[in-house]
């Protein structure tokens, strides 16, 4: 099924990208961004949100342009033939890309966390398996999926942060903006890799119903995840002070800490336990991203059978790619946030540039049938041979 | 033959009319159906195809020993001849016959309203007494016979399954019409309290096994006139009637002819309950949870009609079955609703909680004991420790071990004779609990935690969903005993996943929660006051066609007997 005949509503996109792009942030992100902002990280997220709110308006204006099409379809109407097609792949490289971090970061969570003689691979394996069986349900049950989720694992992060309310301390959040702008700014970049993933708009506003609907609900979980993230780095912040920079995931740390007298304590296998169906979640949003895109990329007409060779190709990669943990984070902190921009920012917004320029996507030109793109694909595939 | 010409055939053959078709009258008739029901009863096995299309004919002998033939001289079979005194026109008087099964019928009731006035009635002065054989038969229901119910058949197929279905035909010499009429009566239960769905406070009439009687509990409870009942035959042997249920205005009218087209499409040899049409009629066969929520109850019945869904009874079981429901409506008890909502409000949390309890407590502490000690307190650590010191298995051999016997024991107490029930309580309880422990196989804890997940398993109003929670519980402890917390979560989400993709008729079967509607969430996890609830329930849309029916029971298996499921193939 293409995924434009797919309808979810603009709330359940919302409450699908929250966890589909917060969840890994919340754990890991103030640690990278303390590391370079110390005590001012809280205002990254802040800094971050032009840009990413820059994502989601180059999504919304292609989607608006091309409604019924996903990126895979109308990059070779715009670029022309090759062009448009190793577009198509490089998202769907950046898609992949993107899920294997995120594997291998779900493995090496769990691998430090809860499961010390458990293999990482396996680890990966099973949470790919687990995203690939929800992929393979299409995007409505993972909507679904996002809807039952979202608001109880929101409601768990405010838990931690209230349980962690009397070991906080303000003080260790001053003075504010001691080194200036620049470092809240290059921290702000780091987060943009991550807030940046609404580039995922490109594959699911397709699905939803109203794209300028779908646009204000984007925004809206992008306002969610910033506000979460701000929450998280002042809880982080307030609790460890500058320690926040050594740990990988200071907001488990906080979860650890966190206590309500005696009579509630240790509620980090909850946090370990939703982590896992968040990261799930995430695994299988940007999986479907991928397969979707590598689908129309090559004009294939079904994109279910691809899903599980997919997870696998994924989870290989996710394991094969990095040494360890540090090397992990090392990337994520240096390699990526430059390298993600090229997908999440420049790539679209050629598209869209070239779009804009040639005049498509009017009105007049709306709803190509599937059947001409999936002829290009076939002829671009020859061409790619040569 | 080709099928088109076969169906062809077969229309043109209904459609003949009614001098074409051969009539009892005729000798040769008679004796084909002799040699029929003579046959092997391989012969017989299409049912009644052998009746097809012929006709009662004028002489009542020749009718009457047809009738006896097909129900193979049967015992029960009641055959009154009788002669309706003649007045002017007929000295002689017209022979007729009653005809009734008096293991069906009152025969009581046949003899005082047919039989005597058809005897005396008719010699009273002044009674003229039609020679016309047409208007004998008219004269006959409309003056003489007193019952409420009168219905005429001229097919032979039509009297017969009206016999067996407890009707009482009246035959008369020189009429092709046979006059048929509703003495039907039968012994069955009394209306009471239903026993698997007890209230405190509530209507306490349950169903029975009649559907007049529950058909009769819905219409009363139903004043208005759009109250529909629609009357289908099912089961080839059986013939069950079976009625389909709801408010004309109020029911989706797409959902209503897709459960008629599900029902007309099984074709089984007997529909002994109303669990047989269950398994035919739901979207998704491979899942542990049920899709039709079944009741005995008919305020049940009547509170979901009002919501715009659909009842199906079927005569012989008094339970129904209700299109389409959700995880949320099986978790409801009738008695939320007749209980004040704030109290209603708790139990109902209370009764999630339990059900979270019911599937994650044996697999958690699996979980903990093996994998993650770290994650408990350091005092109950210690002294799970010291009381799992002498036991020789595995946490998760133990919670397997019991989990079983706990099945077991609740499995013999539902089966046994309810005076020996009690003592597979006080084995179960004293033997095995205390023994075991006390013999260190296994752990105190462990029997806790048994004990109150058997006990939380049974807050779970409708059986039915309770098993599929309980086979949930094994499936996540089996997770949790080889992948810890991430087994436990993964399965979770794995069953989240299966629950989110199930479909009842079309609809989302967590319905209001995922998909989000948020005025129908009133009735969820809490209840709110009644003048809160303003909104019915609108289906989100048409219900989706399911893609291919189950394919029929396969004739021709003499010997085993019914064939009870037949596979999906």
């Amino acid at each position: 099924m293409h995924p434009t005949r797919a309808r979810i509503n603009p709330w359940q996109l919302a409450v699908l990208l929250i966890p589909g792009i917060g969840s890994t942030a919340v754990l890991g992100l103030p640690a990278i961004t303390a590391a370079f902002a110390r005590q001012d990280a809280w205002m990254a997220p802040l800094a971050a949100l032009p840009a990413s709110a820059l994502v989601i308006w180059v999504c919304g204006r292609l989607a608006a342009r091309f409604p019924e099409e996903t990126f895979a379809d109308y990059a070779p109407k715009v670029l022309g033939k090759l062009p448009g097609k190793l577009c198509g792949l490089l998202l769907f490289w950046y898609f992949f890309h993107l899920d294997a971090a995120i594997a291998r970061e779900f493995a090496d969570f769990l691998v430090a966390t809860a499961h010390p003689r458990t293999p990482a691979a396996l680890a990966a394996a099973l949470g790919g398996l687990a995203a690939a069986v929800a992929v393979r349900h299409g995007p409505e049950i993972l909507a679904r999926l996002g809807e039952l989720f979202t608001p109880i694992a929101a409601a768990l992060l405010l838990a931690i942060v209230g349980l962690a309310y009397s070991s906080m301390d303000g003080s260790l959040l001053k003075p504010v903006l001691e080194h200036g702008l620049r470092p809240v700014l290059v921290s702000g970049f780091v987060t943009q890799a991550f807030t940046g993933q609404f580039v995922l708009l490109l594959v699911l506003l397709p699905s939803v119903n109203g794209v300028p609907a779908g646009v204000k609900a984007s925004y809206g979980a992008l306002a969610v995840i910033a506000a979460a993230l701000v929450l998280v780095s002042v809880v982080s912040l307030s609790v460890f002070g500058p320690l926040t920079a050594n740990f990988v995931w200071p907001f488990f740390k906080v979860a650890r800490v966190g206590t309500f007298g005696a009579v509630l304590a240790r509620i980090e296998p909850l946090v370990v336990g939703f982590w896992i169906g968040g990261t799930c979640l995430k695994l299988a949003v940007h999986l479907y991203a991928a397969v979707i895109t590598f689908a129309y990329t090559l004009g294939l007409r079904h994109w279910r059978p691809l899903v599980f060779p997919m997870g696998a190709l994924m989870v290989a990669y996710a394991i094969g790619h990095l040494n360890n943990l540090v090397e992990h984070h090392r990337m994520l902190a240096h390699f990526w946030p430059p390298y993600t921009q090229v997908f999440q920012l420049i790539l679209p917004a050629l598209v869209l540039l070239v779009a804009a320029v040639r005049g498509m996507g009017d009105r007049r030109e709306q709803g190509p049938n599937e059947g001409g793109a999936i002829q290009d694909g076939k002829e671009a595939r020859g061409h790619g041979a040569d | 033959m080709p099928n088109p010409l076969r169906s062809l055939f077969a229309w043109l053959k209904r459609r003949r009319p009614a001098f074409l078709r051969p009539s009892l009258d005729s000798r040769s008739v008679q004796r084909i159906l002799q040699e029929r029901l003579a046959r092997s009863p391989e012969a017989v096995e299409k049912g009644n195809d052998v009746l097809t299309g012929v006709r009662i004919g004028r002489r009542l002998d020749a009718n009457l020993s047809v009738i006896r033939q097909l129900v193979g001289d049967a015992p029960d079979l009641v055959v009154r001849e009788l002669v309706i005194a003649g007045g002017a026109g007929s000295p002689s008087g017209a022979r007729a016959a009653v005809v009734f099964f008096d293991t069906l019928s009152h025969a009581e009731r046949a003899a005082s309203q047919v039989i005597k006035p058809l005897l005396y009635d008719a010699v009273r002065d002044g009674v003229q007494v039609p020679a016309d054989p047409q208007r004998l038969a008219d004269w006959i229901c409309t003056r003489m016979i007193n019952t409420a119910n009168v219905e005429t058949r001229a097919d032979l197929q039509q009297l017969v399954q009206d016999l067996c279905q407890g009707k009482t035909a009246v035959l008369v010499e020189g009429v092709d019409v046979a006059i048929v009429l509703d003495l039907v009566g039968y012994d069955t239960r009394n209306v009471e309290e239903p026993m698997g769905e007890p209230v405190v406070r509530g209507p306490r009439d349950g169903f029975v096994d009649s559907l007049q009687t529950n058909l009769s509990l819905i219409r009363r409870r139903i004043g208005s006139p759009l109250l529909r009942f629609d009357r289908m035959i099912l089961g080839r042997w059986t013939q069950t009637p079976v009625v389909i249920a709801y408010i004309h205005g109020i029911a989706d009218p797409d959902l209503v002819q897709e459960v008629r087209r599900r029902l007309s499409a099984i074709d089984v040899d007997g529909v002994i309950d109303t669990s047989y049409i269950e398994e035919f009629i739901e979207d998704t066969p491979y899942t542990v949870f049920p899709q039709v929520l079944n009741t005995e109850r008919p305020d049940t019945v009547v509170a979901n009609l009002l919501e715009g869904r659909v009842a199906i009874l079927a005569d012989g079981t008094p339970f129904a079955l209700v299109v389409p429901t959700s995880l949320w409506a099986l978790m409801n008890a009738a008695e939320d609703y007749y209980q004040r909502w704030d109290g209603t409000t708790l139990v109902r949390m209370l009764r999630y909680a339990l059900v979270a309890l019911v599937v994650l407590l044996p697999s958690s502490y699996v979980a903990a004991t093996t994998f993650h000690p770290e994650m408990l307190p350091s005092t109950m650590l210690i002294s799970i420790a010291a009381a799992r010191e002498a036991v020789p298995f595995s946490s998760f051999t133990e919670v397997l071990l019991m989990e079983i016997t706990f099945e077991a024991l609740r499995e013999a107490g539902v089966r046994l004779p309810r005076p020996i029930g009690q003592t597979i309580g006080i084995v179960g309880a004293i033997v095995i609990g205390e023994a075991a422990v006390s013999a260190q196989i296994v752990s105190a804890p462990v029997v806790i935690i048994v004990a109150f997940t058997g006990i939380s398993s049974f807050v779970i109003p409708h059986f039915n969903v309770g098993i599929g929670f309980r086979i949930a519980r094994f499936y996540i402890l089996l997770l949790a005993g080889s992948l810890g917390l991430l087994g436990i979560s993964i399965g979770l989400m794995l069953l989240i996943l299966h629950l989110i993709s199930l479909r009842s008729f079309g609809q989302p079967y967590l319905a209001p929660v995922s998909p989000m509607r948020w005025s129908e969430l009133a009735d969820i996890f809490v209840r709110l006051p009644r003048w809160l609830m303003r909104r019915r329930p609108e289906p989100v849309r048409a219900p989706t066609r399911r893609r291919r029916d189950f394919p029929a029971q396969e004739t021709g298996t003499q010997g085993e007997g019914a064939v009870r499921a037949s596979d999906q193939g």
